[in-house]
């Protein structure tokens, strides 16, 4: 049975790389990597990308900035640049799709 | 000691005095009002090169107005804000992968049934 739940949480941590990947070398503020993931998912949230941004920190593959003002800055680590790159092997828990060029 | 004098040495001698500190005050004020008009026209120098200065520096001013609003102007023709560029990318990416990973199950469904 397909769990819709674990693919989009899944997906939304690879696109959230995706995003830093294409933010470097400054890195991006939460609303912009949200606005982006909600040109893919519509229906995403403030709440979603953090929880995946913690996942992503907790993996060291993002470095959080948590700003005074309440806002999250997040900037791809080195170990996240090469699972984006397709440098090292992802483990599960991201879905990163296959290398196809 | 006693010195006496007529009333016409008295006269006279007031009249030197008188004469003298006139004299004396007239000098004084000659030469401060001499210093003044230097002071003056120092001021009056200093006020006018002040004024160039600032007229200068407003025409500056006021091109670089200008430019900053030409440049303002231009930076939507040559430029795309970063975010945009980020949003923009990430998206096709994502797409790319997608027809990818579609590509993919077609193949293997192609060769499943083949």
């Amino acid at each position: 049975m397909v769990d819709a739940a674990k693919i989009r949480r899944e997906s939304m941590r690879w696109y959230i790389l995706l995003t830093l990947q294409n933010a470097q070398p400054i890195g991006a503020f939460e609303e912009l990597i949200l606005t982006t993931l909600q040109g893919i998912y519509t229906d995403a949230t403030q709440h979603e990308v953090r929880v995946q941004l913690d996942y992503l920190h907790s993996r060291d593959l993002v470095d959080i900035e948590r700003k005074p003002d309440g806002r999250w800055f997040a900037k791809l680590d080195r170990y996240g640049v090469d699972v984006v790159e397709y440098t090292v092997d992802c483990e599960p828990g991201i879905a990163r799709p296959p290398k196809h060029c | 000691m006693m010195v006496q004098l007529e009333f016409w040495q008295l006269i006279t001698l007031l009249l030197a005095f008188f004469a003298f500190v006139g004299a004396g005050g007239k000098v004084l004020f000659g030469q401060f009002e001499r210093r003044m008009s230097e002071r003056f026209s120092a001021m009056q120098q200093a006020l006018k090169d002040h004024t160039e200065s600032e007229a200068k520096a407003l025409s500056q001013l006021q091109s670089l107005e200008r430019d900053l609003l030409n440049l303002k102007a231009d930076i939507p023709l040559h430029y795309v804000r970063r975010e945009d560029y980020v949003r923009n990318q990430t998206v096709i990416e994502a797409k790319i992968d997608a027809v990818g990973l579609k590509i993919e199950n077609w193949q293997l469904r192609g060769s499943h049934h083949g």
